[in-house]
């Protein structure tokens, strides 16, 4: 026996035992996952900030530029959120396409699986950041951008001469009233495309193969639409719900459009919206038994 | 209740196996190493006993089924992959955050007091840190988990000399009771030979030896032949032989050191030399 492990064995013999099994500390798996992905991905709240920053400083500069005496140019609300929007769903595509993909590119997957959090919770927590956090995010840096040209309207109009009572460029509540309504609705309508990206993520290998996959699917159910009219799977996922969404068809060229009356009834009375939703279902559940086979990249 | 036990363990991808009927029983308390050249299975035997991959066999850690139930199963074992599996976007106090909010057995302030003495900072983040420093925090987080199992897979490779020794030492120093079940793989068998209760050396999926610690300082010896008692030497059995020298070289298993020492000089090989002679030679054999 070596000196070592004579020292070992000594050491063994000493130790204390191992606590036995006590009351087990209460854990938010959820709750915990949902925040690594938060600090994994900033740009979730980073892209709708600094397009905001943006948004903000170049119609200010326009707006001053343009002014009168006696008359500020009107701050045209529906680009500005618009621009928001767009923001979001670029980062929204990216992030979904990541979320599974990530992990085993860079084989933190191994050390993810080597705590005591399910597969479901994880897929559940990535689909939640899409589902709940960026649109709950771009409503808030919205409203926030909002009320930052709502002001900045106002103190343009006052220093060339507009009296301070009148009307401001927008309905600013109500305005934050559609859009949270518009945001609330479009999630729900894209929830089964998050879900089909994210099943993706998990199954594809090689990064140019997420891209191909993503693709595949609405070409084909855009030929089925075409075929089987009327087809309610195959409605248009990406700009339906605002014909769902709202009392009427939007003016030419807008999502959310100012003018158009929600209408809440008919968006949740429409069967397209709940067949969405549960292929949604179907496919974060796939999802999640797909990345309990995965391995690293 | 082995902690682990594995009866038929069977493993293919396509017609490639990689784990042909595997057998073993780990007790409470044991360090076990598993050793094995490339591609023996040593990775996909600790990957189907996390729960990683689904097998074919009866296989039980700490008597769950591992993989109808990983996310239970990983509350009491803890498991490090090589060294670059911590996410290196992750900073070290969003690590020791997340760990505590879900496992329920984790203990942040040790965590923080084995971080201490690595002198890593709170706000580094791990593509930071060398790979050695990254490996002592994964470990950190390891050790200030009270699990009854641990896994390590290869877990110094690529890290030098003094940081592999350091990892080592603190698993053994702060981290090891008789409560608590070790299993390792690793190609550097030598660090590891003082430490380790038992040893498994796996080939091409099969487990060609097993052996307690304990156990084998008594049943292997090298014997440097004198060259007129060869023969009688041959007769003996050995398990291999090799030329050193001029001289032929045999290892012998459960042959009585003083029937041994009337053929020449008696030594006690390492297990790196009993691995060589074990799978080298049916390497040789095989192919």
């Amino acid at each position: 026996m070596t000196n070592e492990s004579r020292a070992l064995t000594h050491l063994v013999e000493n130790a204390p035992p191992v606590a036995s099994a006590e009351a087990l500390k209460p854990t938010q798996p959820f709750y915990w996952s949902v925040r690594r992905e938060l600090w994994e991905y900033p740009a979730i709240w980073m892209a709708p900030s600094i397009t905001a920053g943006i948004v903000f400083f170049f119609f200010v500069l326009v707006m001053v530029v343009m002014a009168r005496p006696g008359r500020v140019p009107e701050l045209p609300y529906v680009i500005v959120t618009s621009f928001m929007l767009a923001a979001m769903a670029v980062v929204w595509v990216f992030y979904c396409l990541d979320a599974l993909h990530g992990e085993r590119r860079d084989r933190s997957i191994l050390f993810w699986k080597s705590l005591p959090v399910s597969d479901l919770t994880t897929v559940l927590s990535k689909a939640a950041i899409s589902l709940v956090v960026m649109p709950f995010v771009t409503f808030v840096v919205t409203a926030a951008l909002q009320l930052a040209l709502w002001f900045a309207h106002k103190a343009t109009g006052l220093m060339v001469g507009v009296a301070a009572d009148a009307p401001g460029p927008f309905p600013l509540l109500q305005n934050w009233g559609m859009l949270l309504y518009g945001l609330v609705a479009m999630t729900l309508w894209v929830a089964p495309v998050c879900a089909w990206l994210m099943l993706v993520s998990a199954w594809a290998w090689a990064r140019s193969a997420t891209l191909v996959w993503t693709v595949v699917p609405f070409v084909v159910l855009a030929t089925l639409g075409k075929l089987v009219r009327p087809s309610s799977i195959s409605a248009d996922r990406f700009a339906g719900w605002v014909t769902e969404a709202f009392a009427s068809t939007p003016r030419e060229g807008l999502l959310i459009d100012p003018m158009n009356p929600i209408a809440p009834a008919k968006f949740l009375s429409s069967a397209s919206l709940w067949i969405g939703l549960a292929v949604a279902a179907f496919l974060l559940f796939a999802a999640a038994r797909m990345r309990r086979r995965r391995a690293p990249l | 209740m082995a902690t682990i036990e594995v009866r038929g363990l069977r493993k293919t991808y396509g017609n490639t196996v990689a784990l042909d009927g595997v057998d073993l029983r780990v007790e409470e308390g044991r360090i076990l190493g598993i050793v094995g050249p490339n591609g023996a299975g040593k990775t996909t035997a600790l990957h189907a006993m996390l729960g990683l991959l689904p097998f074919e066999g009866k296989l039980r850690v700490l008597g769950r089924d591992p993989w109808a139930e990983r996310d239970e199963l990983m509350r009491d074992v803890c498991f490090i992959s090589d060294v670059t599996v911590l996410p290196r976007w992750i900073r070290v106090d969003q690590a020791l955050e997340y760990v505590a909010g879900v496992h329920p057995r984790f203990d942040r302030a040790k965590a923080e007091h084995f971080l201490a003495k690595t002198g890593v900072r709170h706000n580094s983040k791990i593509r930071e840190l060398s790979k050695g420093l990254a490996a002592q925090v994964h470990l950190a987080i390891a050790m200030a988990i009270d699990a009854k199992l641990l896994v390590l897979d290869e877990p110094t490779l690529g890290l030098d000399l003094l940081a592999s020794r350091r990892f080592y030492d603190s698993l053994i120093h702060d981290y090891f009771d008789r409560s608590r079940t070790i299993v390792v793989t690793t190609h550097q068998i030598d660090e590891l030979q003082d430490v380790l209760t038992d040893v498994v050396f796996l080939d091409r999926g099969r487990i060609v030896l097993e052996c307690d610690m304990s156990e084998y300082e008594s049943r292997y010896f090298e014997v440097m032949a004198r060259p007129d008692r060869i023969a009688a030497a041959r007769a003996l059995g050995p398990i291999h032989e090799r030329q050193s020298l001029g001289r032929s070289i045999l290892l012998f298993d459960r042959v009585e050191r003083e029937r041994l020492e009337q053929l020449g000089d008696v030594r006690r090989p390492s297990i790196a030399e009993l691995f060589v002679a074990v799978v080298g030679s049916s390497e040789g054999a095989g192919r």
